[in-house]
């Protein structure tokens, strides 16, 4: 669970953050039921809001969120 | 959960009861098995389970008496399967197995008298445990009785082999010309095999136990007697085969009768239903005779439920499963989708000859998880937060009578969310039928919070009722929705109810509008128990000159339309599998006296009505509604009804939204609501941040609740075009 991959994303994503900065792979705790997290996820590099992507979030990191829930 | 409460569940299952003709065999030879194996032509393989329960098979198996044959159910659809004939087919077309390993010899000998089966059975089962073994009998070779069977029947050679083994065992042949019987010196061990003719009169049955074999005659044990004045192969095999159990036991100084009080008399409780069973002949062929035999089971419940058929178990391993998700300290409890899967509409018991009620056990784990803290938060809060909307004064209220409050007319939040403007007409009929003293309450009943497990919530809600009825007097509640009904049944018992239905029968009745063609009466699954509200229903139908067909399972064995316990939140795949079949049963569309029955049963191109559509015809509603459809109609209802709520409007309420149908179905298969994308996009207003896409759409988040929700959008003049929208329950943070 503490993999650092389990749900990093990093494909090529089209989006541009609204403040002009490019969004790049940027370090990024996932937290759940108590569970902390290492993630890599796509954020803006000037004011640094993340994107979780709706194929991971309806994804991976929907399993993850079910496993955490019956541990 | 409770050890005992366990014990009586497992008690009360059938499944893994033995099957009919396996009860009736004092050997306990597994037919069903025996059967299965057979009818897929694996002759070897049925010859393993014959030789696990029967010593010596390829005697007995030629010339056993079978009473499983008089046992067998399949008699009423055909004709008994021809177990015995099996038996012959069985070992004359597979060779006998290689000898076994002689086991390390043990201490313990026995003189065994009598060349009889039941000698030969006794000689096999004390060899094969390692005891010394000493047959007297007289001829060249023992047999007793069975030399006197034609070559047909009992050939030869199969008596020659089988004696030929047990002296590979190790039985050592003691020849006499005259067999008698001697008492034994202490210590000295004996048993008299009286189905040798030499031994008839030897010993008297009466001396003999007939569950351990001992005689009155210390070390002395006896069996082969004849039954019902009848020599019996079977039995004879068997007094063989449990005398060799007793003096295990005594050899090795365990009790002789503890745990064998089933061997006299084997009982089953097994149920099998025959309804659906086509009749069937019986057949030469040994493979398609065995393929007759109806693998005796119940599974009456599982193979009617979507869900438990799902998880491919029984009730009573669904019990253990359940037991042992409450024993997990650390680790996963993987039963909490099961439990949280079961639409809770007590098909199972109703089906169930010993009242295994699924429901009962799934309903008490959901709120024993609730109480020690691990119900999954997503499984039920959905529900749970529409309840909360449906109870809020948004879109809840009490309404009296202009002329003081009789009755309670209690529509239901689905109700009033599904059918809002039938419901308004419906309540101005009955105004006029109570001259003006009828009270409207409405609101969401607690079904939620009782499905989910949620006690604390549910006896907040029934509370609230309780207080507003007692501050009326106690009126009694015209209920429109079952399982209203049911809430008030279990919890609210001194509420004075009665169905809407009974009562438009017994007041007065719209005169109504038949649909044109039958329709497929589906009562809901909480009328189950309500033979009243499901016959008003017939009544209204007959008397509106509605045609309908009954489906194959109705009234009390009505299917639940997956909305019922919550099951469609927990498991949708399970939900839309159980309305595939109900929707299966009938080429016609559906009809129903229930809210939510109705949405959850349209599907595209084949509406399911409600029984209100044809008494209060005048406008056609939409085939289904939705959630975010069914809040907003609350809403209007109160507002139309009560008067407008005394609370500000939510932030975002007047923007404009547009969403096509595509984006809609997706928007109410993930559970993302209307207001949920009016907040995400007034908090973008707000605050302007968030994503841009090459295509000129915009990305937006907020955190509402214990959900992030995405939102997809394109800005246009008229307001917001809602492209996607997505959501997850995780918080990130950035870390670099």
């Amino acid at each position: 669970m503490s993999s650092r991959n389990d749900l990093s994303f990093s494909s090529a994503t089209e989006w541009r953050c609204r403040c002009g900065g490019n969004l790049v792979s940027r370090k990024v705790a996932a937290l759940y039921m108590g569970s902390r997290f290492e993630v890599e996820l796509p954020a803006c590099e000037k004011c640094g809001f993340i994107l979780v992507p709706e194929e991971l979030a309806l994804g991976k990191m929907l399993e993850v969120e079910r496993i955490l829930e019956d541990k | 959960m409770e050890q005992s409460r366990l014990k009586d569940l497992e008690r009360r299952c059938v499944q893994e009861e033995p099957a009919y003709c396996q009860a009736a065999c004092p050997l306990n030879v597994n037919v069903r098995a025996f059967c299965a194996a057979l009818g897929k032509g694996d002759y070897r393989g049925a010859r393993k389970i014959l030789s696990k329960a029967v010593p010596l098979p390829d005697i007995l198996g030629r010339i056993c008496d079978h009473p499983c044959e008089e046992a067998c159910i399949r008699a009423e659809k055909g004709g008994a399967i021809g177990i015995g004939r099996l038996e012959r087919a069985c070992l004359e077309k597979s060779p006998p197995p290689p000898p076994p390993l002689r086991p390390p010899s043990k201490n313990g000998s026995v003189t065994l008298y009598g060349g009889g089966l039941s000698s030969l059975a006794c000689a096999w089962e004390l060899s094969r445990k390692g005891y010394r073994v000493l047959l007297e009998f007289t001829g060249p070779i023992p047999g007793g009785r069975l030399h006197a069977l034609s070559e047909e029947l009992l050939p030869k050679s199969v008596l020659e082999e089988s004696w030929a083994l047990l002296q590979h065992m190790g039985v050592v042949p003691v020849l006499r010309t005259n067999l008698s019987f001697e008492h034994p010196r202490e210590g000295e061990f004996v048993y008299l095999g009286v189905d040798d003719p030499a031994l008839r009169h030897s010993i008297s049955p009466e001396s003999v136990d007939p569950l351990t074999r001992q005689t009155s005659i210390p070390g002395v044990f006896a069996g082969g007697f004849p039954r019902e004045g009848k020599a019996s192969p079977l039995r004879e095999t068997a007094d063989g085969k449990g005398a060799a159990n007793s003096l295990d036991r005594l050899f090795q100084g365990a009790s002789l009768s503890s745990g064998r009080e089933e061997e006299l008399c084997r009982k089953t409780r097994l149920y099998t239903p025959l309804h659906q069973v086509e009749v069937l002949g019986p057949r030469n062929d040994p493979q398609e005779e065995a393929r007759r035999c109806l693998q005796c089971e119940c599974l009456l419940c599982v193979r009617e439920c979507a869900f438990l058929e799902h998880y491919g178990r029984n009730p009573r391993l669904y019990a253990r499963e359940i037991y042992n998700n409450f024993a997990i300290v650390h680790g996963h409890h993987k039963a909490n989708t099961m439990i949280n899967s079961c639409a809770l509409c007590g098909l199972c018991k109703t089906l169930c000859p010993h009242d295994f009620s699924m429901a009962d056990l799934c309903r008490s784990a959901r709120e024993e998880m609730v109480d020690r803290g691990f119900m999954p938060p997503s499984a039920h809060e959905f529900a749970l937060l529409d309840m909360e909307q449906a109870n809020s004064p948004r879109a809840a209220g009490f309404h009296p009578g202009k002329a003081g409050t009789k009755g309670i007319f209690f529509p239901g939040c689905q109700l009033s969310g599904t059918l809002p403007n039938h419901t308004e007409a419906l309540i101005s009929f009955l105004d006029d039928a109570f001259q003006e003293t009828l009270g409207i309450l409405l609101g969401c009943c607690g079904a939620p919070a009782w499905w989910g497990g949620r006690r604390k919530m549910l006896e907040e809600r029934m509370e609230g009722l309780r207080h507003t009825l007692q501050s009326l007097g106690n009126p009694p509640l015209i209920l429109a929705c079952s399982s209203c009904n049911e809430v008030f049944r279990e919890l609210l018992p001194e509420a004075s109810r009665i169905s809407l239905w009974e009562f438009l029968l017994e007041k007065n009745l719209p005169r109504g509008t038949p649909h044109p063609h039958p329709l497929a009466l589906h009562d809901p699954c909480t009328t189950r128990e309500e033979p009243l509200w499901r016959e008003a229903a017939r009544e209204i139908l007959r008397k509106i000159g509605q045609s309908f067909e009954e489906p194959d399972f109705s009234g009390e064995t009505t299917r639940c339309c997956g909305y019922g316990g919550l099951q469609s939140f927990a498991n949708p795949e399970i939900a839309a599998e159980g309305v595939r079949r109900r929707l299966g049963e009938s080429r016609h569309s559906f009809l129903t006296y229930c809210a939510m029955c109705r949405e959850s049963l349209a599907e595209p191109g084949r509406k399911t009505f409600h029984l209100l559509e044809l008494l209060f015809p005048s406008e056609v509603p939409p085939e289904r509604t939705g959630f975010s459809g069914r809040r907003e109609n609350r809403e209007d209802l109160r507002r139309r009804l009560l008067g407008p709520p005394e609370i500000p409007e939510s932030p975002g309420k007047n923007l404009r939204i547009f969403v096509t149908p595509e984006v809609r179905d997706l928007l109410e298969e993930r559970h993302i609501l209307d207001e949920d994308l009016r907040q995400v996009l007034w908090e973008s207003l707000e605050n302007p941040r968030g994503l841009l896409s090459p295509r000129g759409t915009s990305l937006a988040r907020s955190r509402i609740g214990n959900v992030t929700f995405w939102v997809e959008y394109r800005e246009t003049k008229e307001g917001f075009a809602i492209c996607n929208a997505w959501s997850h329950r995780m918080t990130l943070e950035l870390m670099s």
